[in-house]
């Protein structure tokens, strides 16, 4: 229940803002038009609330044109109508008017210096020609096909809305004819030809003719006292019998019209007066409406012509015009008569409703937008839930419509921005009579324009709520999943073949680029030629982005991979290096990963097999201290003991001896697998190899010379500094030579050589050997010696010991055999000087 | 009066073999076996010097050593199995005052206990006897104007060269000497195979004044440098 309640809550909330804003914004831009289309608009809105159509300016407007046709048609045979005087008893029924060139303004392009202020002038005189057409037209219109025809009075109005309606559309219809023909002759010449005709008796006689039909306005004309045209005798006469209606006394005469007539108009010769259900008007009070000029005797200080002098005229208009229609059975279609006042009645009263439609409109778009603000927390999830339904479509479905709609208003809009530059407000304004004019509810047109309006307004609306409440929405779209399904179809492919199709991808670019020239051949170099060729230069340039920005993501991922491999090769294990899944390499950065990982892996356990290793060595070195230190002990007590058998001290010296070696070798052990594992630690300094080896031999010598080998020694005498432990260098030494002394041959030389080879010091010790060399054994390996015998005093740890302080002093290491000539080779970087 | 020592070791042979080595110099030996039982000894007893061994049940010996130290100030050996340079300076820095790596030289061992019975109970009269003429290293005092180099308050017989190299280092304690520059200011002659002469001497008289003369204590050979004696 509550949850139905919501849901009608969100939709009467969404509808209702809608709605409300659909009707406030059409009524805005109804009233900015209408504002914009009166110069007074509020009087112009009272006149057509207040009811009355005898109260608009169209209405006295026309009457008092009326009115100078009248006064024309009184004096025709006689003179020439006035100047501005309307010539409609001299135009063809066919079109209406007959341009006679009597007279230009400007002089007829003579001076062309004048020629612009003329132009502008003839401009702004052809819009007044214009408008007088605009209503000359409706009367012309009304009035054609008069010839032909035989009268017949149309019902009235009010009994037949439909075909009234009709009727008055064709009428609007033929206005709007006359417009275009006007706009033709005067929009494109400079030279304004005006209109300028004559009234004589057959000019007189045939508006005659055409107006006696026109029940709406009767009218009596006399000259000199005699009724010339009329076409209701007893107008203005005293005593219409029981008929009268109206009656108008003015003292010495008594003026009466027929029933369904209010309103009368009375020219004595001199003036001109009116009267309104018998109350005189004031005809100074008529309004001066823009084009009107006139020349009405009695207005202002406009004196009644001499001709007129004789003249006397009366003019009825009916209370409510009605359509006069006269069919013509013989021919094609009707023939209507000068409706114009039925026209601006029915215009009236079509302003009217479509005021009134108007202010319905606000208050309803009011009370709308009012509901949709109290629902606007359901409106507001509403359009998430809108967004939520709209975000599942893909992005160019959503996109396109408010494209067409974008180019549907900039196709309709941008004409008529064009001609509003060069016709001004007044292009609009007469745009908009024309939409406004329509009939709202019986033209399709118009209620299509406005159907089509909402469903613009609903599309743009839907892709702006889409933006608003989706986060990226174009994300979702079907150039993007053919994209990734592309890139993913991409991805499956082998690096290599990747390449392939980038090289491919090169290819069909360089065709684009061929497309470029052909495509300005074919399609010239005009607007469509420079679309299509930016066209193509945008997808080109986008291919190639796309082109760089892959090339640069490979780029940077194979330079990605060669830092991992240097990473490994320096030993720098830890560093891991993302790449993008994309790029092909990823299995490759994968492989690479895995053998750095295993490195590490291997190299970890390796450093932590060794440190047991050292601990194990020296736990158990630790062990056998403890009871070696026993043995010692015992030992030199026994040593001390008096009065022991010669054999018995014999074997209490091989016992010393060998518990000495065995305390070497505890020790030596321990070192070098300390050493091994770099855990030793060590004190740099700088110092004298050549002094070093010397003080080694010096210190040595009670060996040396206590064995059957000698020594020689090559060194500069020159210092050669270099950076190292002293104590475990000396003990590099000792070893060296300890080694040399006890596998050398008897009698031959220890050879000790130093020498500087650019920025290394190399010290080399070579003997020849006791024993033969066994080929293909790594000397320096732990408790591995020349002979297999392993009972010569050694620990067999001498050389390893060498090869690992030397190590740890930061020197290479080589031992080196050729035949029986073992050399060893320890060499360091020098430092300078 | 009989200097009485203290001997602590959980390896009762090595208890056993030290009591005799310095029973044969001619002191009192005490045994005790571990941390608590050497504590307990040295409570009920006037000792004069304590070997203790480090790794040992119930108390270790740098604990003992720590605790010996709150109330005591005799002299301590410490003996271990750790021959690490870490484990020396960790031991001497509890309280000790001296350390011997396991497996000892006896007699080295024996020296040490002379040594340092004869500063702590003779202290006093050395320091009085003392004057500007003496320079004091450790168990070295050499007496600049005899020129007589005295080992643990013994004069060592060195030769008249051996006596000249000696007054160069004493005077200049610490600091290194290169052969060539020994070799001139003892021999007063331009050097020449300085190397193998000046180290013949250097071993001469290190046989005469170190305890092992091996593993120096005093006149050290620094590697590729020169000659020093170390300053205690």
């Amino acid at each position: 229940m509550d949850i139905k309640l919501r849901k009608s809550k969100k939709i009467a909330g969404v509808a209702a803002w809608f709605a409300g804003c659909i009707i406030m914004a059409v009524n805005m831009f109804c009233l900015a038009l209408e504002l914009l289309c009166y110069e007074d608009f509020p009087k112009h809105a009272g006149q057509v609330m207040n009811g009355n159509y005898q109260e608009t300016e169209e209405f006295k407007d026309y009457i008092l044109s009326t009115m100078d046709k009248f006064l024309c048609m009184s004096v025709a045979d006689s003179y020439g109508s006035y100047y501005g005087g309307v010539s409609d008893g001299q135009r063809d029924a066919a079109d209406g008017l007959q341009l006679q060139p009597m007279e230009t303004y400007g002089e007829a392009a003579e001076n062309d210096e004048n020629r612009e202020e003329r132009e502008e002038n003839a401009y702004w005189e052809s819009w007044e020609e214009e408008e007088d057409a605009y209503w000359e037209g409706w009367e012309a219109a009304i009035d054609a096909g008069d010839m032909a025809g035989t009268g017949i009075e149309a019902e009235t109005a009010g009994d037949v809305v439909y075909e009234s309606d009709y009727i008055w559309d064709s009428v609007r219809g033929a206005t709007y004819q006359y417009y275009d023909y006007y706009e033709d002759i005067y929009g494109s010449r400079y030279d304004v030809i005006y209109n300028v005709g004559a009234m004589d008796k057959k000019g007189a006689d045939t508006l005659h003719g055409r107006m006696k039909y026109n029940t709406n306005i009767l009218y009596r004309i006399e000259n000199k006292g005699e009724t010339i045209y009329t076409n209701c005798e007893n107008l203005g006469h005293d005593g219409m019998g029981s008929e009268e209606a109206c009656e108008i006394n003015l003292g010495e005469k008594v003026f009466t019209m027929p029933k369904g007539y209010n309103y009368l108009l009375y020219y004595d010769g001199l003036t001109l007066r009116a009267w309104r259900y018998g109350r005189e008007v004031n005809i100074e009070d008529f309004p001066d409406v823009m084009y009107s000029d006139w020349y009405i005797p009695g207005f202002g200080s406009m004196p009644a012509d001499d001709a007129y002098v004789d003249s006397e005229v009366y003019m009825a208009v009916a209370e409510i015009p009605q359509i006069i229609i006269k069919r013509n059975f013989d021919g094609n279609g009707n023939t209507y008569y000068s409706n114009q006042l039925y026209s601006i009645y029915k215009n009236m009263q079509y302003m009217e409703g479509f005021y009134r439609n108007w202010i319905y409109g606000l208050v309803i778009s009011i009370l709308l937008l009012a509901a949709g603000f109290m629902l606007r927390v359901y409106r507001k999830e509403a359009y998430a839930q809108i967004a939520g339904v709209t975000g599942k479509v893909w992005f160019e479905i959503k996109l396109f419509p408010v494209l067409a709609v974008l180019m549907l208003a900039a196709t309709g809009i941008f004409p008529q921005l064009k001609s509003l530059f060069w016709q001004g407000e007044n292009y609009i304004i007469e745009l908009y009579y024309r939409i406004r004019d329509m009939h709202f509810y019986s033209d399709l047109r118009i209620a299509a324009l406005i159907a089509v309006f909402i469903l613009c307004t609903c599309i743009v609306w839907t892709f702006v709520n889409d933006i608003r409440y989706n986060k990226k929405p174009w994300k979702k779209s079907l150039l993007r999943e053919a994209a990734g399904l592309f890139r993913t179809s991409m991805l499956r492919l082998p690096f290599s073949k990747r390449m392939v199709w980038y090289g491919i991808w090169v290819f069909l670019l360089g065709l684009l680029c061929m497309l470029l020239p052909v495509t300005v051949q074919a399609l010239g170099r005009g607007a469509k030629g420079w679309i299509a060729v930016c066209a193509l230069l945008t997808v080109i340039l986008y291919f190639q982005f796309l082109y760089v920005r892959n090339m640069r993501r490979m780029a940077v991922d194979i330079d990605h991979i060669a830092g991992m491999i240097e990473a490994v090769r320096n030993g720098e294990l830890q560093e891991n290096i993302e790449i993008s899944k994309e790029s092909g390499l990823a299995d490759t950065m994968d492989n690479l990963t895995d053998i750095r990982k295993g490195m590490d892996k291997a190299i970890k356990e390796q450093i932590k097999s060794n440190r047991m290793k050292v601990e194990l060595i020296a736990n158990v070195s630790h062990d056998i201290k403890t009871p070696l230190t026993s043995i010692v002990s015992y030992v030199e007590l026994l040593k001390q003991e008096e009065g022991l058998p010669e054999h018995v001290k014999e074997y209490i010296s091989i016992l010393e001896s060998k518990s000495q070696r065995l305390r070497v070798m505890v020790q030596d052990v321990f070192e070098v697998s300390k050493a091994a594992s770099g855990e030793l630690p060590m004190h740099m300094e700088k110092l004298d190899f050549g002094k070093l080896i010397r003080q080694t031999i010096a210190d040595m010598q009670e060996e040396i010379e206590g064995s059957a080998v000698s020594i020689k020694c090559d060194m500069p005498d020159a210092a050669v500094m270099i950076s190292a432990d002293g104590d475990r260098l000396y003990r590099v030494f000792q070893n060296l030579i300890q080694n040399a002394l006890k596998y050398s041959l008897d009698g031959s030389r220890v050879y000790i050589g130093l020498r500087r080879e650019g920025n290394r010091a190399a010290a080399d010790v070579k003997n020849t050997s006791k024993a033969e060399l066994p080929a293909n054994v790594d000397f320096t390996e732990r408790f591995v010696r020349g002979d297999k015998s392993r009972t010569d005093g050694g620990s067999g740890l001498g050389l390893s010991i060498a090869q690992s302080f030397t190590e740890a002093c930061g020197g290479s290491f080589k031992v080196e055999t050729i035949a029986d000539l073992f050399v060893v080779t320890v060499g360091f970087e020098a430092d300078e000087g | 009066m009989k200097e009485r020592i203290l001997v602590v070791d959980d390896d009762r042979e090595i208890v056993k073999a030290i009591a005799l080595l310095l029973e044969k110099e001619g002191y009192e030996v005490l045994k005790a076996y571990d941390g608590i039982q050497a504590l307990e000894v040295i409570a009920e007893n006037q000792i004069q010097l304590i070997i203790i061994d480090v790794m040992m049940p119930k108390l270790d010996g740098l604990s003992a050593v720590m605790k010996i130290r709150e109330k005591k100030n005799i002299p301590i050996i410490v003996l271990s199995a750790k021959s690490e340079d870490t484990d020396k300076v960790l031991g001497l820095s509890m309280g000790a005052d001296d350390y011997v790596t396991k497996p000892y030289n006896p007699a080295e061992l024996a020296a040490r206990a002379k040594s340092q019975l004869r500063r702590y109970t003779c202290l006093g009269d050395i320091n009085a006897s003392l004057s500007n003429a003496n320079i004091v290293n450790g168990r070295l005092r050499y007496n600049k104007e005899e020129k007589i180099l005295y080992a643990d308050e013994e004069p060592v017989r060195l030769t008249a060269t051996e006596t000249r190299i000696v007054d160069l280092l004493m005077n200049n304690l610490g600091r290194v000497f290169p052969a060539e520059e020994i070799y001139r200011r003892v021999w007063n002659e331009e050097a020449y195979a300085a190397e193998n002469t000046v180290m013949v001497h250097i071993r001469r008289i290190r046989e005469k004044m170190e305890w092992n003369p091996k593993e120096p204590e005093y006149l050290k050979v620094v590697w590729g440098i020169g000659y020093k004696i170390e300053k205690k």
